[in-house]
């Protein structure tokens, strides 16, 4: 598989990602995702010092704001924007809406677009989106326990550590570093510190995962401006640039089980529009729905070899003051899985890391962040991957 | 009995206190298919019609080549299981009961990875067979068995819940008083069945085989005239609660065309045994066997009829008695609609027997209604003949009407 067809890629010069927004997570509610996406909208024009009708643009994803769609929200939050957009893509999602947005905002097909991954969780939205995520899901995997996707990342967790020798022990230095990371983000929904004991003793999931190996699921949302670097200078806010970003779907459909993404396609191309190199990133912020999946993203991403992330991580540190921080809010092992949110929340990480805005710690002086999305078991492996490097453009405070 | 509004049995839902939980019932016009050829015991997948290539899970459109020209067809279920797990939780309140689960994927021979449930003996790396039956919703359910053989260990609570082995079960069969009948008892009391009831119309009259019944251990002859709603009442009263599987070999083929003289008289004493005798057993014997099926421990059950070929497509030489086991066909699809997600599996058997029954076919049409219990099915065919026209009336029921009418 090639990475990219002829000719080069035009890079993301002027484009500026400000305005790095979350609402406070809650395990349940009974507000529906059309609120959640609403109150990140206000949230980020204020932080922004916006007017609403400067919002030209919107970019939602959310797996529970059906029966609407993006365009329902326009006339529901009164706007009237000239693109809109909306990603399906899970955990994929952020990254996926900031490539598109980033292209919309350099054409001057839009001037402001709000990005905005939101979603409810009641007590059953769980057990509901996972019982109509997909028809390949329905047809073929939910006869078989209705597992989600702890059926799927159990089989390709043992997979992957019987083939490079991953322990326990290292999935556990990444659950319990996030957790230390997570105890100064307010509305963590885990805010108690996690041993090493804690996590290799917790209940069986679906082996070999235990509790701490998955996210728990809640409501929350999150989001971030996409504008261009003229209008946040003018508006005088923190911003950081895109030095570079891909997308990848339905990568390796031929492999038995998934222990490769689709990063692996096109990380050469990502290194090389950016300019920068593995060394130069002061925070990776991965996707995490489970610990396994950051392994494969430290590995495809070009941090290391393939096979190689546990010894990786066996000489490193993984806390924000650590050798590699990673996942420095706590990220969804911690926090909690908002639906699609879930999706937004390393990228909004590394806006307030760069731009100095965070709600805990910051990693010093930090530069360069690459961000990874993955997202929807559309059968018995994730389909969508993406990574971005974001360079800091102007901090804030 | 405990009717709803819409008066189906009381099906298991989230209100249903005591009643247990069924998977989701299938949804897409592929999960069907795969149910009605696991049904019968056969593992189909799409196979492209333009490339070749093989597919699942099931599509509209070739991955390969992207032609709509898909077909299904039965593969033999070889590959390698490639990765395992123990599920310990579950979204669906009906396999939180059942935890802890094994599932895996297998690399099939033929092409594609698919999901099923683990028999015990089948661990990562094994080579496998993948067989489909119908779980307890109606959808197809793959199952792997390690290919060499090996000790089975431990409990497989939800396998056995796929299949209705007679082992330790309370068994009721309609009518003994014919060769089939018999064999029925014996192949059921041969395999474990705890107790048996015999049914026959009066039990006082002599009949080949009685004393052979009677004799046998674990088997009473139990009155049961299908005729009469109060007798089939009256058994439902003493032995419905406790019944996991109802054979009804009550149905007889008889040779007449519709132009004979008495057909009509014939055809209404007849209906009184295969139409509303059926009727009769499934008002009084259902709901009871629904109530056991839902309960706690060894759970599935079983409603067994016992269908001439000639239920499928009319043989006119047989055409009056082949109408009304047309109607009685057409009432057990009805009933299998009403039992879904009960725990209770409806298995038609068809054989092709026209005329005597001699006690080999009778003990071939036992045979295949074991095999077609113990291996969840809920079409069995019995007999060569029988192969052909299933085969036949699959593929065009409208050619096979025609084909009949020369034979």
């Amino acid at each position: 598989m090639s990475s990219s067809g002829a000719g080069k890629r035009v890079d993301y010069g002027g484009v500026a990602i400000a305005a790095p927004t979350t609402i406070a997570y809650e395990r349940f509610s009974r507000r529906p995702a059309q609120w959640w996406i609403g109150r990140a909208l206000r949230e980020m024009i204020e932080c922004a010092g916006l007017e609403v009708r400067a919002v030209d643009g919107l970019s939602v994803s959310s797996f529970t704001l059906l029966p609407d769609t993006v365009v329902g929200l326009t006339e529901h939050f009164g706007l009237t924007p000239r693109w809109v957009d909306q990603i399906p893509m899970g955990g994929a999602s952020a990254l996926v809406a900031l490539r598109r947005a980033a292209r919309a905002v350099q054409a001057r097909d839009a001037d402001i677009i709000a990005c905005i991954g939101g979603d409810t969780n009641g007590p059953d939205s769980f057990g509901a989106t996972v019982a109509g995520f997909s028809r390949f899901s329905q047809d073929a995997m939910y006869p078989y326990g209705a597992a989600g996707p702890n059926a799927n990342f159990a089989m390709i967790t043992r997979a992957y550590m019987q083939k490079y020798g991953a322990r326990r022990e290292d999935f556990g230095a990444i659950c319990v570093a996030q957790r230390e990371n997570a105890l100064k983000t307010p509305h963590a929904m885990m805010k108690r510190p996690l041993s090493m004991e804690e996590y290799l003793s917790a209940r069986l999931i679906a082996d070999p995962l235990r509790l701490f190996d998955c996210v728990m699921p809640c409501a929350g949302a999150e989001g971030f401006l996409v504008l261009r670097e003229e209008t946040a200078l003018s508006l005088g806010i923190p911003y950081v640039r895109l030095l570079s970003a891909i997308e990848r779907h339905n990568a390796f459909p031929e492999d038995d089980i998934q222990l490769r993404g689709g990063w692996a396609v096109d990380v050469g191309d990502m290194w090389s529009m950016s300019g920068v190199r593995p060394d130069d990133i002061d925070l990776f912020e991965s996707y995490d729905d489970y610990p396994v999946v950051c392994m494969m993203q430290i590995e495809d991403l070009g941090f290391c070899r393939k096979g190689e992330a546990a010894e990786f991580i066996r000489s490193h540190t993984l806390t924000v003051n650590g050798s590699f921080p990673h996942n420095t809010s706590g990220g969804q092992l911690s926090v909690g899985q908002a639906g699609a949110a879930g999706g937004y929340l390393g990228t909004v990480e590394a806006i307030r890391q760069l731009t100095g805005q965070t709600f805990g710690p910051s990693v010093r002086n930090a530069r360069y962040a690459l961000v990874s999305g993955f997202g929807m078991i559309n059968f018995d492996r994730g389909v969508c991957s993406a990574a971005a490097i974001l360079g800091l453009g102007r901090a804030g405070g | 009995m405990v009717r709803d509004r819409n008066s189906r049995l009381k099906g298991p839902g989230p209100c249903s206190g005591s009643v247990t939980p069924a998977p989701p019932r299938p949804s897409s016009h592929a999960a069907f298919v795969l149910a009605a050829y696991a049904a019968e015991g056969s593992l189909v997948l799409q196979h492209c019609d333009e490339c070749g290539a093989v597919m699942y899970p099931p599509r509209e459109i070739c991955p390969a080549c992207l032609s709509d020209g898909l077909s299904w067809r039965a593969e033999n279920g070889d590959g390698v299981l490639i990765a395992e797990t123990t599920l310990y939780s579950s979204t669906s309140a009906y396999f939180r009961e059942r935890l802890p689960l094994r599932v895996g994927a297998i690399r099939l021979d033929v092409g594609p990875v698919i999901a099923a449930h683990l028999r015990m003996n089948a661990h990562a790396g094994d080579r496998v067979r993948v067989t489909a039956v119908t779980d307890r919703s109606g959808n197809a359910a793959f199952i792997a068995s390690a290919q060499r053989e090996r000790c089975d260990m431990g409990e497989e609570t939800l396998i056995e819940e796929f299949i209705c082995h007679p082992r330790n079960r309370n068994v009721l069969i309609t009518n003994v008083s014919t060769p089939t009948g018999l064999a029925m008892v014996k192949s059921m009391r041969d395999h474990g069945a705890r107790q048996i009831y015999a049914g026959c119309a009066d039990p006082s009259i002599e009949f080949a085989g009685k004393n052979v019944l009677t004799e046998m251990q674990g088997v009473s002859l139990a009155a049961l005239d299908l005729r009469s709603s109060s007798s089939v009442a009256t058994l439902a009263r003493q032995i419905g609660h406790e019944l996991d599987i109802l054979i009804n070999t009550s149905h007889s083929l008889r040779h007449g065309s519709i132009t004979c003289a008495g057909s009509y008289e014939a055809a209404r004493s007849d209906a009184e045994i295969e139409i509303f005798g059926l009727m009769r057993l499934f008002e009084a014997f259902a709901e009871p066997m629904r109530v056991k099926a839902s309960g706690v421990g060894l759970t599935s059950g079983a409603w067994v009829n016992i269908f001439s070929i000639y239920a499928l497509a009319n043989a006119p030489s047989c055409g009056v008695s082949a109408a009304l086991q047309a109607g009685a066909f057409s009432l057990s699809q009805s009933m299998r609609a009403e039992f879904a997600g009960c725990g209770v599996k409806l298995l038609n058997v068809f054989h092709d027997n026209d005329g005597a029954e001699d006690s080999r076919w009778s003990s071939a049409v036992a045979a295949a209604t074991l095999d077609g219990l113990c291996r969840g099915l809920e079409t069995v065919v019995v007999g060569v003949r029988a192969r052909d026209i299933y085969k036949r009336w699959r593929e065009d029921p409208s050619v096979l009407e025609r084909e009949l009418v020369e034979q």
